[in-house]
């Protein structure tokens, strides 16, 4: 027999099941709904802003709702990061009459809701202009850490060169996350952020206690940056007292070094810290000076097996470096032998030597290496 | 008057290119994605093409690879925002008119696709 207290449990939770099940399909329904609608406001944002792009017209009369709508934004950002010239201006022009960058400002200031104010920022990023460098501005004091960013990332693409310090000075605070996406907004940005970044890294590094992570991140910018007014401050840098700064140093002189740059790098290849030798080969790899080949190809036996690849990669790319790795496999140091072995390999001289000596063309270095392939296989 | 082939994902640039083309009096065809492209280069007798280099279905390397490859040899002017010289070095080996980067203005797209279009 049945218990019917049991039987009345089990109505009822199958009617709470059937219950939720209807409720999720109402739910998914209504979802599909509002996302069709959206689509299609999207679509008609597009055509609407591609028609005034195109035929160079502003509206006289437009719908209120326009400056107010997220999908209008979008459409208009589209549209201002597809084109340059007249035809950006004219983007830009859009965006002011109808008070777009304003009204999305005035929202990104506002306490709440979050959501509504990261979504203004990251549409301001795009369509902010100069005279919002200052509200920006005050956004980086924000407690929310994306707003933050996205403030970050707005002022860089406005060139906002005044806000760079306090960009670094802030990174010095906040988590790494954060720094580092604050730092990729400080890379667009390109060379106008070098003289403030080389400013800060100068005057920050001659602190007592000044940010060593910080300062290695901005030294780092300057190198992904790549303009050569960056080069004084890193030579500097690569002599401090501070390993992680000479191995940043060394790093971006890899992007921004020129001929000046050589003897302070060949220099560093004796640092006593193995990350700044290692770094040092890898620059001085892109620089092609045939002087440095016989200072790289000493680090083939030095005892950081890091130092010796990239010493190896580098003799790779040096005029005349690759008679010294070929020199190397007859040496007395198995290990930089092995360095010598491997590069020569990847690089594709045991081809060329194998192809010269099936050619009758070979010479006693091309032997050796075959031979030398051979015995380690 | 041309017939010309705008193959792009993004809706806004093929409604630009596709008003600005159509009030200097050509005839736009226009398709969202690389195996649209693909077929209407095939069928539609066009006289010229513009692809984006990244859409979906196809990118545009490939279908200009494939046309050329068939012997269809209507310009292809290859619109694109990957800024990468060997992806703009490989389309000019496969034959590609021209590659202009995006950003564009609109006057430079049209100034370039000028010389490749039919002489009335």
């Amino acid at each position: 027999m049945v218990d019917a207290r049991f039987i009345t449990a089990l109505a009822f939770a199958a009617a709470v099941t059937a219950g939720l099940v209807v409720l999720l399909v109402a739910i998914k329904l209504a979802h599909r709904q509002v996302e069709r609608y959206r689509g299609v406001r999207s679509a008609h944002y597009v055509a609407a802003v591609g028609e005034m792009v195109s035929r160079g017209m502003l509206p006289t009369d437009p719908p209120p709702a326009w400056s107010d709508d997220p999908y209008f934004h979008d459409a208009v950002a589209d549209y201002k990061l597809l084109l340059t010239g007249a035809d950006r201006r004219f983007v830009d022009q859009l965006v002011d009459r109808l008070g777009i960058a304003d009204n999305l400002m005035a929202r990104a200031k506002r306490r709440f809701p979050a959501a509504s104010r990261l979504r203004a920022l990251s549409s301001l990023v795009n369509l902010a202009g100069t005279r919002h460098s200052e509200d920006l501005r005050s956004l980086l004091a924000d407690r929310n850490s994306h707003v933050r960013v996205n403030a970050v990332r707005a002022l860089a693409r406005l060139g906002d060169v005044a806000s760079v310090p306090r960009v670094l000075e802030l990174a010095t605070r906040i988590k790494p996350w954060e720094a580092a996406r604050m730092a990729d907004a400080l890379v667009q940005m390109g060379a106008v952020a070098v003289e403030p970044l080389r400013q800060w890294v100068e005057q920050e590094a001659n602190r007592p206690h000044a940010s060593v992570e910080v300062v290695a991140l901005a030294a780092r910018l300057l190198g992904l940056i790549g303009d050569t007014g960056a080069e004084p401050t890193l030579v500097t840098l690569l002599t401090s007292n501070q390993p992680d700064w000479r191995v940043a140093a060394a790093s971006a002189l890899e992007h921004t070094g020129s001929e000046a740059a050589v003897e302070p790098l060949r220099r560093a290849l004796r640092d006593h810290e193995w990350r700044v030798r290692a770094r040092a080969a890898t620059a001085l790899s892109g620089m092609a000076d045939p002087r440095v080949a016989g200072d790289v190809a000493r680090l083939l036996t030095d005892e950081v097996w890091w130092v010796r690849q990239n010493a190896a990669t580098a003799l790779g790319s040096i005029p005349g470096g690759r008679a010294l790795l070929v020199a190397a496999l007859d040496g007395p140091d198995r290990y930089a032998a092995d360095a010598a072995l491997n590069q020569l390999t990847i690089s594709g001289a045991f081809g060329e030597a194998t192809v010269r000596v099936a050619n009758g063309a070979g010479t006693d270095a091309d032997r050796l290496l075959l031979a030398k392939v051979a015995g380690d296989q | 008057m041309a017939r010309i082939l705008v193959a792009d994902d993004a809706p806004s640039v093929r409604l630009l290119v596709r008003r600005h083309l159509q009030a200097d009096g050509h005839e736009v065809l226009e398709a969202d994605n690389g195996m649209e492209a693909y077929d209407l280069g095939n069928e539609a007798n066009i006289d010229l093409a513009i692809l984006d280099q990244l859409m979906p279905g196809m990118v545009g390397t490939d279908i200009l690879h494939r046309w050329r490859k068939e012997g269809r040899i209507f310009p292809v002017l290859l619109l694109s925002a990957v800024d990468d010289d060997m992806t703009v070095i490989q389309s000019l080996e496969l034959g590609a008119a021209d590659y202009i980067r995006k950003p564009f203005s609109m006057p430079e797209l049209k100034a370039r696709i000028a010389p490749h279009l039919p002489q009335p």
